[in-house]
């Protein structure tokens, strides 16, 4: 199985910031840069949300279950952590609660910008995207694989986890 | 009650705030916000940030100057009681200048 696996896609857009390589052309690396390391934090939490909901099951059931995490879905929880009162109905004091944990704010906080940036460096013809752009998308990436590495295991990143999970419809 | 413009106005106390502000080796030489399409698809303020190039040897800004500078934008967008979602897009001032030097030789044709 040839799986997707956010480090490699980081490493992917790190060495893409770096100036130009395969196809010579900077401008088209630096924005795949920024997409890919979006992309990178994008699928360690989607791996993180399979491997909360079925602990014990096998790498290809994570990789399915993955597929239904959705983007808007899981920045919408993202978002919830950053203003006061975020969450649906019976959820906002979970996230009032996890909103005091500053690494699980933070994570959700570069899941967001990623986002925004990946967004900007994909559809906006206009907007500069550079060596700094990239490399800063990079940084916050590699910031937040580690952010996620160091709360694994415990209970606030699991609740965020399912609410991304209750967020999402199955598909 | 024109809500676009009372964020915009609370946004722009943030951009006032920010412009000429250093952050370690990182000075915020130009900012604006406007209201664009967020994430979500919704009306998100983008804060967009020029900033001073990386220090000769970097390829990008030092990881700590730049979450402080995140930082300080989330406190002051709070500190005017900012609603609805920010997001902050950063570029250096060389990205910006080779922007313009890219289109203006695309309009000479």
């Amino acid at each position: 199985m040839s799986a997707i696996e956010p480090g490699a896609l980081l490493a992917h857009a790190a060495a893409l910031a770096g100036g130009p390589g395969a196809t010579g052309d900077p401008a088209v690396e630096f924005r795949r840069s920024v997409s890919g390391a979006y992309y990178a934090v994008f699928h360690a939490v989607a791996l993180a949300v399979a491997r909360r909901l079925a602990p014990a099951s096998a790498a290809d059931t994570h990789c399915r279950i993955a597929r239904s995490v959705d983007h808007g879905r899981a920045a919408e929880v993202c978002r919830w952590l950053a203003e006061p009162g975020g969450g649906r109905r019976h959820v906002v004091a979970v996230v009032a609660r996890l909103r005091a944990n500053a690494a699980l704010v933070e994570l959700a906080e570069r899941f967001g910008q990623l986002l925004t940036a990946r967004q900007t460096a994909d559809y906006d013809h206009l907007a500069e995207v550079g060596e700094e752009a990239a490399g800063e998308a990079c940084a916050s990436a590699t910031r937040a694989l580690a952010l996620l590495e160091e709360l694994g295991g415990s209970p606030d990143l699991d609740e965020l986890l399912a609410l991304v999970a209750l967020n999402t419809p199955l598909r | 009650m024109n809500w676009d413009r009372i964020r915009l106005e609370e946004a722009n106390q943030v951009v006032e705030w920010l412009r000429g502000r250093r952050f370690g080796v990182v000075e915020v030489v130009e900012a604006r916000a406007a209201l664009e399409v967020g994430p979500l698809d919704d009306d998100a303020v983008m804060f967009r940030l020029v900033l001073s190039n990386p220090p000769p040897g970097l390829r990008t800004w030092p990881y700590e100057d730049m979450r402080d500078l995140r930082h300080a934008v989330n406190v002051q967008a709070g500190e005017v009681e900012l609603t609805g979602p920010w997001y902050v897009l950063v570029n250096s001032q060389r990205e910006v200048a080779a922007g313009r030097a890219a289109r203006a030789a695309q309009a000479a044709g």
